[in-house]
């Protein structure tokens, strides 16, 4: 999980964040001044865009997909896009 | 090809060959973990400042800083070196944009970028000097050593950051 993606949707006061697990991780609010994680909270949250980043990952680069189109057409195209949709669902 | 040997070589005004440019001290700091920011103002970045105290007033001092940033959907992160609370490494003044020694700006949520800047500064002092780098946010979050989704993932890295300050003899 990405924990200052986590820490920020549920602490909307903190501004930075340093660090990367559960004890070294300090997070400031505008003023520098620490903000309490709550950890339940955090280590609950899900990302609701993480289909969306792990899609990113597996698409080929566009030019490949151009390429696809060109030599195979539209229909294969959308054969392998959907492919990767299907692999990481919305939700 | 010809050879010169000399047992010593005087440099007008500068003592022995021996006594210049020589690497007096070597300081660094490495930045192993991750840090974001959503401010958009210049804010520390926590982990990536180093101290040097000169042995000299006329000792030279090079910087030399390598960072790996990510930014939120094409929006820029900005990037300044101080020493103390003085910006050094800078572009000119022009009008409101801020001063700094790199921006970035990544469009792939899955990707980040190496930034670096090496800076010779004449710092004038023998008291301890501490270099520091800022970043600011144009807008959403700018990170350290990781990419803005930070999948977990064998193709998308963690990554390393650090702040080199060599003493070199004037």
């Amino acid at each position: 999980m990405d924990l200052h993606k986590a820490i920020r949707a549920i602490h909307t006061s903190v501004v930075t964040i340093n660090g990367d697990t559960e004890k070294t991780i300090v997070a400031t609010d505008k003023d520098n001044k620490e903000v309490t994680v709550d950890w339940t909270k955090v280590n609950a949250w899900k990302d609701p865009n993480e289909y969306q980043y792990k899609r990113a990952e597996d698409y080929p680069s566009i030019v490949d997909q151009l390429d696809e189109i060109y030599h195979n057409g539209i229909d294969s195209w959308k054969t392998k896009i959907k492919a990767i949709k299907d692999k990481h669902p919305k939700g | 090809m010809s050879t010169l040997t000399v047992d010593n070589l005087n440099l007008k005004g500068a003592g022995s060959v021996d006594n210049v440019g020589r690497i007096l001290q070597v300081v660094q700091t490495a930045k192993t973990d991750t840090f974001t920011s959503s401010s958009s103002s210049f804010t520390d970045i926590t982990g990536l400042s180093v101290s040097i105290t000169p042995s000299s007033s006329s000792s030279k001092v090079m910087v030399i800083v390598e960072t790996n940033t990510s930014t939120t959907g094409g929006n820029n992160a900005i990037l300044r070196l101080l020493r103390g609370s003085t910006a050094i490494a800078v572009g000119d003044s022009a009008g409101s944009r801020p001063q700094a020694f790199a921006q970035t700006r990544v469009n792939d949520t899955n990707a980040a970028l190496g930034s670096s800047v090496n800076f010779l500064d004449s710092p004038n002092t023998t008291s301890a000097t501490t270099y520091k780098v800022q970043m600011l946010s144009q807008s959403g979050v700018v990170g350290i050593n990781r990419t803005n989704a930070d999948s977990d993932s064998a193709t998308i890295a963690r990554t390393f950051s650090s702040i080199t300050v060599m003493e070199i003899r004037g």
